[in-house]
């Protein structure tokens, strides 16, 4: 674990996550916060070693050293309950990197304490926390989270705003109200996010077969472009060559 | 007078062919102690665990497909079957004059949707973005015809991975290769900006990936043969060993894994060269060196995929010679580089190995063989000693050869013991049947880099059998 030769302490790493017990499990928590071997490697292992590691993993959240909080706030996504008052704690941590992974942790959880946590961090200060942020409210909130993730398309960062319009598309039809406000946005980013994610969700598909003069459908070519519409006239094209998928 | 100057050609022609081969031995010795290393490494990677953790680096594979109809669904197949936890396909139709997105659409169920993407790198006009109905991750952009280089670019536009993995269309992998090349990055993030793997050639790489390790036969006539020692060469004779050094000069386009950030901050895939892959891993370099940074681009001697090599001479031909105008090309506009010690073993070795090893290497060709002529018709020419000089090339070469073909050999035990009785016994007459096509194709490119040509000659695809 300790040679210099990062292949030699990866295959130490991974003969410990071979062998399991709980010996080799204290090995590995130890690799992971002194740093012996890539801490990628020893987190691997522990993770498959899911769930005899969960205990030995949270003293890792108070660890001084950043990269370890870290470590122990994102190996903890499998274990629900573990830790939760902490890894709340987490997400106001110094470290951008550690407010990250408890957020990204914390989206696999439930409860309005958690959903609190979340939303605030969507207003972080670095944007790949809020890229999380994004994500796991969506998850954890659904359809309350919609109007915050929203904003989100108009963030500078394009990161982002890919990760709310990842978000908004898995809330699909509960996040339409939400969509549809901001079809006539200043921002461009906006108005094209919003509308790719109708587009995305089958909203636009919808329109075009129930109704396509529309003046709804009207304002999301007007927000997504001619080739936004082109698109979907060229797959009611196919849906309507098949009829029984058009019945469907 | 005359025979003054043939003694000093032959000469220089003589110490030429000892620098050369004794560089290519000395790789050739290093390759194998780095080949021993990776085998263990091999050995003790845990490919269950890192395909099953979510800690490993999501990949976007790109590719660029011209006028690929013909196998465009097998490779894709290969591509989507790769045994990864996370990764994307995007594959870009360069305006493609065949059915090429027709097949795809059919194959992959394609619809065309709309997707609002950064456009970091300029690139001729995208006319349609397609997304399958049964592939989540797969991608399909339909451009204005650009080139290689342009598609690599606009799939990088759509790519949303921290590392892209570019792929030649005709290619099919072993569904373990990105696992075996993004171990590397994922153990030095920080350092590992790019990657790169052996793969084979054959006429019909399907065919062959899908026979068992161990019982895999090389397949096809002599040129199939000679063109997959000249693989093998390439990858276990020099780049293992390039590689070691710090100065793994070229990326093929058929595999390579590049830190997308890096992509981004050396300007993508050049338009302006023949080809892209060389200059790309030229431009890295140079990038890195002049800015003293901490950088690692590996080569694995692991065979990862097999490509379409050509099935004929003219083909063969008509690529070796594209590749000969991309590498002059490369190797002069990095002319900075050589010899200059600002640039450590890239500029040391690499970039000057390449020259007289690659650039000028037609010309010493060309006046060996034209002394030749001048000494028959002299009546200077004497057979027994010009035959035993050629036999001891052919031997040298076929020692090197051998190296190559035992380095394979002990890390993936891949061929039938037959198949490569085989290749050991026809190495000797590479000189003889292969060598003066290569050097054809050589001179035929360098008087196409110094007419300025920059076309690519596209071979068409080999017909395949039924399979």
């Amino acid at each position: 674990l300790k040679d210099d030769d990062q292949e030699i302490a990866a295959a130490a790493l991974r003969t410990l996550g071979d062998i399991g017990d709980d010996w080799s499990i204290e090995l590995l928590v130890d690799a992971l916060r002194l740093g012996l071997g890539p801490r990628s490697r020893a987190a691997s292992e522990l993770e498959q070693l899911a769930p005899a590691p969960g205990p030995r993993l949270v003293p890792l959240l108070r660890d001084w050293n950043p990269a370890v909080r870290f470590w122990g706030a994102t190996l903890l996504g499998p274990y629900p309950g573990l830790a939760e008052s902490t890894l709340i704690d987490l997400t106001w941590d110094s470290d951008p990197n550690v407010r990250a992974a408890a957020v990204e942790t914390l989206g696999s959880r439930s409860g309005s304490a958690v959903g609190a946590a979340l939303l605030a961090r969507l207003d972080d200060s670095e944007w790949f926390v809020r890229v999380h942020a994004a994500r796991a409210a969506g998850h954890v909130l659904g359809a309350e989270a919609a109007p915050t993730t929203t904003r989100l398309l108009a963030d500078e960062r394009w990161w982002v705003r890919t990760a709310a319009k990842d978000a908004l598309r898995a809330m699909g039809t509960d996040a339409i109200p939400s969509l549809l406000s901001v079809l006539g946005h200043e921002d461009a980013f906006t108005r094209n996010g919003a509308a790719e994610v109708l587009q995305d969700i089958g909203f636009v598909d919808f329109l075009v077969l129930d109704d396509p003069a529309s003046p709804l459908l009207a304002r999301i070519y007007a927000a997504g472009g001619e080739r936004l519409r082109q698109a979907a006239e060229a797959r009611m094209e196919n849906v309507a060559a098949t009829e029984g998928v058009r019945a469907a | 007078v005359i025979e003054h100057l043939l003694v000093v050609v032959v000469l220089s022609c003589f110490v030429y062919l000892l620098l050369v081969n004794g560089l290519a031995l000395v790789f050739v010795l290093i390759g194998a102690v780095e080949n021993n290393v990776r085998k263990h490494e091999e050995d003790s990677a845990d490919y269950a665990t890192l395909g099953a953790s979510r800690f490993t680096i999501p990949v976007s594979i790109i590719v660029a497909a011209y006028n690929e109809a013909t196998v465009i669904e097998s490779t894709m197949s290969s591509f989507l079957g790769f045994d990864y936890p996370e990764f994307e396909v995007i594959v870009v139709n360069d305006g493609s004059s065949d059915d090429t997105l027709e097949v795809l659409c059919e194959a992959f169920e394609l619809a065309p949707y709309e997707v609002f993407v950064r456009h970091i790198f300029p690139t001729q006009p995208v006319r349609a973005l397609y997304r399958s109905a049964r592939y989540p991750n797969l991608v399909v952009v339909d451009k204005e015809n650009g080139g290689k280089a342009d598609s690599w670019n606009a799939a990088l536009n759509v790519a949303r991975f921290r590392y892209v993995c570019g792929v030649d269309a005709d290619t099919v992998f072993d569904p373990k290769a990105l696992l075996k090349v993004m171990r590397f990055p994922m153990n030095d993030p920080a350092r590992v900006v790019g990657v790169t793997s052996q793969i084979a050639t054959a006429k019909e790489p399907e065919h062959v990936l899908a026979m068992p390790v161990g019982q895999r036969r090389v397949e096809g006539g002599l040129l199939a043969i000679y063109q997959h020692l000249d693989f093998l060469r390439a990858f276990l004779n020099n780049r293992l060993a390039w590689s070691k050094f710090g100065f793994m000069m070229c990326s093929p386009g058929g595999f390579q894994i590049w830190r997308r950030d890096v992509l981004e901050e050396v300007g993508g895939y050049s338009t302006a060269f023949t080809c892209e892959d060389i200059e790309l891993t030229f431009r890295v370099h140079e990038k890195f060196r002049r800015e003293r940074r901490d950088y690692v681009i590996h080569c694995l001697p692991d065979s990862v995929g097999v490509t379409e090599g050509p099935d004929n001479i003219s083909k063969l031909v008509s690529q070796r010679e594209r590749w000969q105008r991309v590498i002059n090309e490369t190797v002069v506009h990095y002319r900075r580089m050589w010899f200059n010690p600002h640039y450590g073993s890239v500029g040391m070795v690499g970039a000057p190995f390449y020259l007289f090893t690659e650039v000028l290497s037609p010309f010493v060709e060309l006046l060996a063989l034209g002394s030749l002529v001048v000494a028959v018709a002299l009546g200077l020419f004497e057979l027994d000693v010009f035959l035993v000089v050629l036999a001891a090339m052919a031997f040298t070469n076929a020692a090197l050869t051998a190296g190559a073909i035992l380095l394979d050999d002990v890390q993936s035990r891949l061929y039938r013991v037959r198949d490569l009785v085989r290749l050991l016994l026809l190495s000797p007459l590479d000189l003889i049947l292969y060598r003066p096509i290569i050097t054809w194709a050589r001179m035929k490119g360098t008087w196409g880099y110094l007419r300025g040509d920059k076309s690519w000659y596209r071979f068409d695809r080999n017909v395949r059998a039924e399979t």
